[in-house]
């Protein structure tokens, strides 16, 4: 492989990794994401002979300034810094990736993608960073190495200069040579990442999360979902039923083996007591702190981890804050991630309708545990005639035909309970579900859904049944939340989709409190998550891969610190050697691995030179047998000194005994000296070191004589 | 022949150890000394920097991935420990200098450096070539050097003093593998070159007339190194005028008939001695320049044929002619050092005070 061609690729990789990270931080709108990919695309098929022409390197002086100046004049014109900063440094990649020339270039870019893995820590963070993180643990190392070769080269190398053969030694041909990197370099450098990943997890898990907050690189960038506001336009909500973003994951406690596919949970989020013909808000805006103990906040009651049933909820961040809970929740325990030095992590604020926003440092949402109240716990509370009142107000103008509509449907029914599920049974049955439902834009929604074009989706259901019990004396609230979620088979958790988003009706029974009545059909108001085939399969093992990340990587706490600290110790400290391996089973593996490793090291060993052309001359004979010949070497370097060479074509032992048989003086020596040679090479003979000293002083000696033969001329 | 070579060639260096200190604590301290040398480089200043606001960033704000890019940086630092070490392990380097140098003429210095490894190859070896009381300033880069093989490459320099030159070890550094750090480690080799002074173009006084026509008898057969002529072998030659290249017709033995010598021997004074302890910077520069002088009428001399005889004034003396060359009167000029005069004899009156 030439050195240059996969210099190239690799640091193309990082770049393309270091840009990836960047886009998928979702900091980049669409067009500039596009634009992004599609510069990406074109700097990486740039053909590296273009590097020479000289427009090319005026776009690489002329393109970052002009983007800067750009940006600059974005910035005074009010755009976002971040934003622009962002965008500034993903183009300055393109435009370096399209312009490098040379080894310093290539560090730019090698650099501008370290720098882009760090903005997109901060700014993203999700499973598609986390692969890119991946990928770059992969990648780096080659790309770096192979940098610093470049550089090395081009530092040390100078233009024009030629080895001991002749050849050029310069820059291009070292780029094209195939001989400094081979696969096994490649596939070292790659392996590389092993260790680098096994040590970077090490680090992580053992750097203390010390957590001082001093700073906030956090970007807050939380989806806004419609229907949780302060106040809810009828016809919003319906939009949201084909998001299928993950709202929040929840885990049941003591789950069945196989548990439902879908399951309704009904987590209530906000709930009005004010319509107004069109839209729903509350009368009483303000909210007040929750009631704390530490993390565990009083619904009803503090938990009673004992005899409470309990459900997690890992929310993603939202906006508005909301947490959701079931009706028939009676504590919940805030999950801490790391505890900051200054102030408290999160605040938890109570609504008049029993809603609960939290507020949070940080925007990575929040984990909370749900203690449910018993069968035989709930205890109303008496509702005040003020708050009746509230609950039982209708719309100004409200027509006539409602409420009549109400005593018709009621008619049979004696009891407020009774009528509740007369009036939910109704609209149930004789109502269509229909997301583009033409009521929205008439006049009055709610009369024109009741009367003339019957259908509509969960929010004109919730707010015909909660104006109809109006009309008929019982108090009556619209909730809007999540109705459930399908189950992942990967995490073992409810995916609870914006798409499950939800509305429906709380009646005040007197005597049972608030009781939750959802009249839209129950096919219709089922979450709406597939749950079959490999499109859900596959969206399910994503989702529980991105949960695990968020809650290992990206939630790792002090608590989940010292849980493993303590678990290790624990491990150890309980652990018996003798116990180990009493087993046969334990001691046999043991013996087993302990051979494997021996066999390793002995194959290891085996194979030391196997694949090098000089696998031979590692053989001692070998050696030997080469040492012999340079013996003779420096024999036949004192003949030629001498004024008598070998020719090539005869013998050593022929040149010797010719050359003795002239009377040669050095004949009779020369020829002593190709004896030892010839025994030592083809005899078997052994020559110690002293053998191998003394003939090396017997030639310096032959030397020698011509020195004393001019000297005694 | 590489593998013989490396065969042959020992598998380990000794350290480059200076002078053990006087000091108690200078020793404690060497022994504390790590084996190897760690420097910075630019781009490592750059990769800590960011290495330390990353993990700023990460304790300050508690963000769980600017912890897991630390551990990254941290990670490569380490593994550019331990490839740099693997990169340095087992490498031996020898010198091979020229037989003669000159001040002011450019030599080469071949640098060979044998990889011992069985596997790992060394990647971007930089060889430094330590000499004693100088600044290392001529280096060799080595971008591969395979396992079990060996490199040569060389430099080139140009002394600017003449005397020994005085070569104690190499220092063997790397950036390899990421250019963050440059560890080097130095290796002892000791290796002396002797620095010739300059030799400048001297113009001769003119030869007695007649003498290069052969008035004065240089025609005839002696003992000299020129050759007149070849004959055939008679009875009592002498063997050693065998003309072997030519004696290849076997019992026709063909001779080599030597000149005569016919030139002169000339000898050359010089005088090392200084007054005072220490010579001053004006004496040095006179005594260079005759040096420098002598050497240039030596050269001049020897290459009209005349013997040369170069003598010190302190009783040193060497002796040079067309069969052994200049080289022993430049060696004798290179490392003459320049010596205090000695007192003068104490006159008779000091004597009896």
């Amino acid at each position: 492989m030439r050195f240059g061609l996969v210099h190239r690729v690799m640091t193309d990789a990082l770049a393309t990794l270091g840009l990836l990270a960047l886009v998928t931080s979702g900091e980049l709108n669409r067009w500039v994401t596009g634009a992004v990919v599609i510069g990406l695309l074109a700097a990486l098929l740039v053909p590296e002979k273009w590097q020479d022409k000289g427009w090319l390197r005026q776009i690489g002086v002329v393109a970052p300034v002009a983007f800067l100046g750009t940006q600059v004049i974005r910035f005074v014109a009010g755009n976002n810094a971040l934003g622009l900063a962002v965008e500034f440094a993903a183009g300055l990649q393109v435009v370096r990736l399209a312009t490098r020339r040379g080894a310093a270039h290539d560090q730019q870019v090698v650099v501008l993608a370290l720098l882009h893995l760090i903005a997109g820590t901060v700014l993203g963070g999700g499973l598609a960073y986390g692969l890119c993180f991946l990928g770059f643990l992969v990648v780096a190392p080659g790309a770096l190495v192979l940098s610093h070769l470049r550089r090395e080269v081009e530092g040390n190398y100078r233009q024009g200069a030629r080895d001991r053969t002749g050849l050029p030694v310069d820059v291009p041909r070292i780029l094209r040579s195939r001989r400094v990197i081979g696969k096994q370099f490649l596939l070292f450098t790659c392996l590389l990442s092993v260790p680098i990943f096994l040590f970077t997890a090490l680090l992580f898990v053992m750097f203390p999360r010390v957590g001082l907050s001093l700073l906030l690189l956090n970007h807050t960038r939380p989806e806004r979902m419609i229907g949780f506001s302060d106040r809810v336009d009828l016809g919003g909500v319906g939009k949201l039923r084909s998001d299928p973003t993950i709202a929040m994951r929840v885990e049941l406690a003591n789950q069945a083996e196989n548990p439902p596919p879908r399951l309704a949970l009904y987590l209530r989020g906000t709930a009005f007591d004010q319509y107004d013909g069109r839209s729903w808000s509350r009368s009483i805006t303000t909210r007040t702190p929750a009631d704390m103990h530490g993390s565990n906040v009083s619904i009803r009651r503090f938990p009673d981890p004992a005899r409470d049933r309990k459900m997690t909820i890992d929310l993603e961040p939202i906006d508005p804050p909301v947490m959701f809970l079931p009706l028939d929740a009676a504590a919940m325990r805030l999950v801490a991630r790391g505890t900051p030095l200054i102030g408290t992590a999160t605040t938890v604020l109570q609504g008049p309708e029993g809603e609960f926003k939290y507020t949070s440092i940080e925007d990575r949402g929040v984990r909370y545990e749900v203690f449910l109240t018993g069968p035989n716990e709930r205890a109303p509370k008496p509702l005040s005639t003020a708050d009746r009142a509230r609950y039982l107000t209708l719309p100004p103008g409200v027509p006539s035909r409602i409420g009549d509509l109400a005593k018709t449907w009621t008619k049979d029914a004696k009891t407020p309970m009774a009528k509740a599920s007369a009036v939910e049974g109704r609209l149930r049955k004789e109502y269509r579900y229909d997301l583009e439902s033409p009521s929205g834009a008439a006049g009055n929604p709610l009369d024109d859904f009741l009367f003339e074009s019957k259908r509509g989706h969960c929010e004109f259901y919730s707010t015909a049944m909660a104006v109809l019990l109006r009309t008929q004396g019982i108090p009556t609230r619209n909730v809007t939340g999540f109705v459930g979620g399908t189950y992942n088979r990967f995490g073992r958790y409810y995916a609870v989709r914006q798409g499950d988003a939800h509305s429906w009706v709380e009646v005040y029974v007197d005597g049972q409190g608030w009781v939750r009545f959802d009249p839209t059909p129950p096919a219709d108001a089922a979450p709406q998550g597939e749950i079959n085939g490999l499109f859900a399969f596959m969206r399910d093992f994503v989702e529980a891969t991105a949960q695990r990340w968020n809650r290992h990587v990206v939630g790792y706490d002090l608590k989940q610190q010292i849980s493993i600290f303590r678990s290790v110790r624990d491990r150890y400290s309980k652990r018996d050697i003798t116990n180990t391996f009493s087993s046969p089973g334990r001691l046999l593996m043991l013996l087993a691995g302990l051979g494997l490793i021996a066999f390793g090291i002995w194959w290891l060993r085996r194979n030391r030179g196997k694949g090098d052309p000089n696998k031979a001359a590692q053989k001692p004979q070998e050696i030997t047998a080469l040492r012999t010949v340079a013996l003779y070497r420096s024999l036949e370097a004192a003949l030629a000194v001498l004024g008598a060479p070998r020719p090539p074509s005869v013998p050593p032992l022929a040149h010797a005994v010719a050359l003795e048989a002239m009377g040669h003086p050095a004949g009779a020596e020369v020829r002593a000296l190709t004896m030892i040679y010839v025994e030592a090479r083809f005899g078997g003979r052994e020559l110690s070191e002293d053998d191998r000293r003394d003939f090396s002083r017997r030639v310096r000696a032959l030397k020698a004589l011509r020195t004393d033969e001019r000297a005694a001329a | 022949v590489v593998a013989a070579r490396l065969a042959t060639h020992p598998r380990t260096q000794r350290a480059l150890e200076e002078p053990a200190p006087a000091s108690f604590w200078g020793r404690v301290r060497r022994w504390f000394r790590p084996p190897r040398k760690l420097r910075l480089t630019r781009e490592g200043k750059y990769f800590i920097g960011i290495t330390f606001g990353v993990g700023f960033a990460a304790i300050n704000t508690g963000n769980n991935l600017l912890y897991l890019l630390l551990g990254m940086l941290l990670s490569l630092i380490v593994v550019s420990g331990v490839m740099s070490e693997l990169s340095l392990r087992h490498l031996t380097v020898v010198r091979r200098l020229p037989p003669r140098a000159q001040v002011g003429r450019a030599h080469l210095v071949e640098i060979e450096v044998y990889n011992h490894k069985q596997r790992i190859p060394s990647y971007a070896i930089e060889i430094e070539d330590l000499r004693a009381g100088q600044p290392a300033d001529k280096r060799c880069f080595f971008l591969k050097i395979s396992p079990r093989s060996a490199q040569v490459a060389a430099y080139r320099r140009t002394p600017a003093r003449r005397g020994r030159d005085r070569h104690v070890g190499f220092r063997v550094a790397t950036r390899f593998p990421f250019g963050l750090f440059e560890k080097s480690r130095e290796l002892s080799a000791d290796g002396d070159l002797i620095i010739y002074p300059a030799v400048d173009a001297v113009r001769l006084p003119t030869d007695q007339p007649g003498r290069r026509e052969g008035g004065d008898g240089a025609i005839g057969r002696g003992a000299g190194d020129e050759i007149v002529g070849v004959r055939p072998m008679r009875d009592g030659d002498d063997p050693r005028d065998i003309y072997w290249r030519k004696s290849t017709v076997p019992n026709q033995k063909v001779l080599r008939e030597r000149a005569r010598e016919t030139r002169r021997d000339v000898e050359l004074v010089i005088d090392p001695m200084h007054p005072g302890a220490t010579p001053s910077e004006e004496w040095s520069i006179r005594f260079e320049r005759r040096i420098r002088d002598v050497a240039s009428r030596a050269v001049a001399h020897l290459k009209r044929g005349d013997g040369v005889t170069v003598r010190s004034v302190t009783g040193e003396r060497v002796r040079a002619d067309t069969s052994v060359g200049a080289d022993p009167a430049l060696r004798f000029l290179a490392l003459l050092d320049a010596v205090p005069q000695p007192d003068p004899e104490p006159s008779t009156a000091e004597a009896a005070e």
